[in-house]
């Protein structure tokens, strides 16, 4: 349900900026390289290991390609957040978390905005932090999701310098790989010809153990603002505001919500 | 009509910005553990443990204990009757009491015993291995199963007039088993089955995955042809009853002693919604008859060390493996 609302009031602000603006949009001209960096703050459950939801702040870097004509636009992203080392803690578990992410969009100009489709990687690794051994044999849960789904974006020049531009995508269809029950096998894996107990091999064995799953078992959805002042014809540099929620629902429940706010640098190729 | 953006804007990150947070009372905390155990332990059919009963007693109990120490008391009574080693509990404050494998017996063994009374040379140390010769007897005690490599190498080294090899995993408490199978591939010429893990795969009793084999193979090296006697006790526990229970496949190889503390289960940790945190058991090991040894392995050849033999300085399973070695 709460997913459902943030989608809704997500695209209804979208729309509601998107007519506040009359000029057209110059956001990314030909060929674009941009670096981004800055932090995130993240809600993190995982009921493989824990009934709690976890909160930590942590950094995102991240690299954007973007190449774009009067008609068509493509992006390619890869970004990276991690948990930095935590201090004493009195709780007996904590999360250190890896989240890489690879994003691909091709959107087609409508009107005033780009339409078009997106296909995400999207990988989540929580590594059971705890002072005792308790966790040494489920010392990890993953979760791996391949989404598809619709990709929006829109963005306006004003005040020649500073242009405004956002993007939004839902994921309809995911390719979900999560741990199968007890230890953090996958269900490949837990096949007589593929388990060895030293875990050799258990790589190619996560690939095949996924599950096709729709918007009902698995929400992914993600929205960007970014805020950006040209500084000469070939570089600009901006304010980015990242809002993504991804949640599955299989026999253990995992989510994360992540704020990140990014420092967004881009040159013109 | 400007501002509707912005307020848009703050409705979405007070809806994103609820964590979830336990507001569980001491009785819906203990369901919330029940219900985990019994949706995650393995061993249910085997101990035949009335766990609905457990849950009825206890939640009579808590009807007029309401205590946080209530609460962790009750819980530890809970996992006290799945008689398991592997299965713990623990609040920020305090660790529960485990499930004694040992029993009540005393664990009658003494290193230094065999040191002074039984080597024949110096007794040598090297990552948790001590080792030295009993005549043309190799003697290695495994004090923890941690350094399988070590071992090998050792293995590979022996001096050419060793006839036979003592490995004596006494009072080892366990460790990391799974380099064995390729320590035991040091010891075969064709591959031999040693026996198979069984995967907790559902929230159902019964909800186990396929028998998972696991093999020694041979390493391509010329393989060592000596006979093994593994010297096992009550203190003999998890990662030890596996080596013990893997060795025992090999034909050349007998396990000599007392019944080992068991604890085929493989754990995995979880935390409760209030921060405190238990392991249970999530998987099991049965031997090539297709028996568990959760409750422990049964030695080849039973031999117990007595009270006034033990205070005389005599290891009466030491005694008798050198008997079997050398026949």
């Amino acid at each position: 349900m709460r997913f459902l609302l943030v989608t809704i009031f997500s695209f209804l602000f979208l729309g509601s900026v998107q007519k506040s603006f009359a000029q057209t949009d110059r956001v990314v001209k030909q060929q674009e390289l941009s670096f981004q960096i800055g932090w995130r703050v993240q809600s993190i459950y995982d009921q493989r290991l824990s009934a709690r939801t976890k909160s930590y702040g942590m950094p995102k870097v991240g690299f954007t390609y973007a190449k774009q004509n009067e008609q068509k636009r493509e992006v390619l992203q890869f970004s990276y957040a991690w948990s930095l080392k935590q201090g004493e803690s009195q709780e007996l578990l904590n999360f250190k978390t890896i989240h890489p992410q690879i994003n691909y969009r091709h959107e087609r100009k409508v009107g005033e905005v780009w339409l078009g489709g997106y296909l995400d990687h999207y990988t989540l690794l929580n590594f059971a932090q705890s002072p005792t051994s308790y966790f040494n044999n489920n010392f990890i849960s993953y979760t791996v999701s391949q989404s598809v789904g619709p990709s929006i974006s829109w963005g306006e020049t004003f005040a020649d310098q500073w242009s405004f531009a956002g993007n939004a995508q839902l994921g309809l269809l995911h390719y979900l790989i999560r741990p199968a029950y007890g230890h953090p096998y996958p269900d490949n894996y837990l096949n007589e010809e593929v388990f060895h107990p030293t875990r050799a091999g258990m790589g190619k064995a996560l690939l095949k153990s996924g599950r096709l799953k729709s918007l009902d078992k698995v929400q992914h959805f993600k929205v960007v603002f970014g805020l950006f002042y040209q500084t000469n014809s070939s570089f600009r540099a901006g304010l980015q505001y990242q809002l993504e929620l991804f949640h599955q629902q299989g026999s253990h429940k995992s989510g994360n919500t992540t704020h990140d706010i990014l420092l967004n640098f881009a040159w013109q190729l | 009509m400007k501002y509707l953006p912005l307020i848009l804007w703050l409705s979405i990150l007070s809806i994103t910005s609820c964590a979830q947070r336990s507001s569980n009372g001491v009785l819906e905390l203990y369901l919330e553990f029940w219900t985990y155990v019994d949706e995650h332990y393995i061993f249910f059919p085997e101990k035949q443990v009335d766990w609905q009963k457990v849950r009825e007693t206890q939640v009579a109990y808590l009807q007029d204990h309401t205590t946080e120490e209530d609460l962790f008391y009750a819980m530890e009574q809970s996992l006290l009757e799945l008689k398991d080693g592997h299965v713990w509990l623990r609040s920020p404050d305090k660790k529960a009491q485990s499930y004694n494998y040992r029993g009540e017996e005393k664990l009658l063994f003494s290193l230094r015993s065999v040191r002074d009374k039984y080597l024949t040379s110096k007794l040598e140390a090297h990552d948790d291995i001590y080792y030295g010769q009993i005549g043309e007897v190799a003697y290695f005690y495994i004090h923890k199963m941690k350094h399988n490599r070590s071992l090998e190498k050792l293995l590979l080294q022996l001096d050419p007039n060793i006839t036979s090899i003592i490995l004596d995993i006494r009072n080892n408490g366990g460790g990391n088993s799974n380099g064995v199978p390729a320590l035991l591939g040091n010891f075969v010429k064709e591959s031999i089955y040693l026996g198979a893990y069984l995967e907790k795969s559902g929230p159902g009793h019964t909800d186990v995955s396929d028998p998972l084999p696991v093999y020694a193979h041979p390493n391509g090296k010329d393989p060592i042809d000596l006979p093994v006697a593994i010297l096992t006790n009550r203190g003999s526990y998890s990662a030890s009853t596996y080596f013990a229970t893997m060795f025992q496949g090999l034909p050349q190889v007998a396990v000599i002693g007392q019944p080992t503390g068991g604890g085929a289960g493989g754990n995995a940790g979880y935390e409760l919604s209030n921060g405190w945190i238990l392991a249970v058991s999530v998987s099991d090991f049965i031997d090539k008859q297709g028996n568990s040894v959760e409750q422990g392995l049964v030695p080849d050849i039973l031999i117990a060390n007595t009270k006034d033999t033990f205070a005389a300085g005599r290891d009466l399973i030491l005694e008798r493996a050198l008997e079997w070695s050398v026949k």
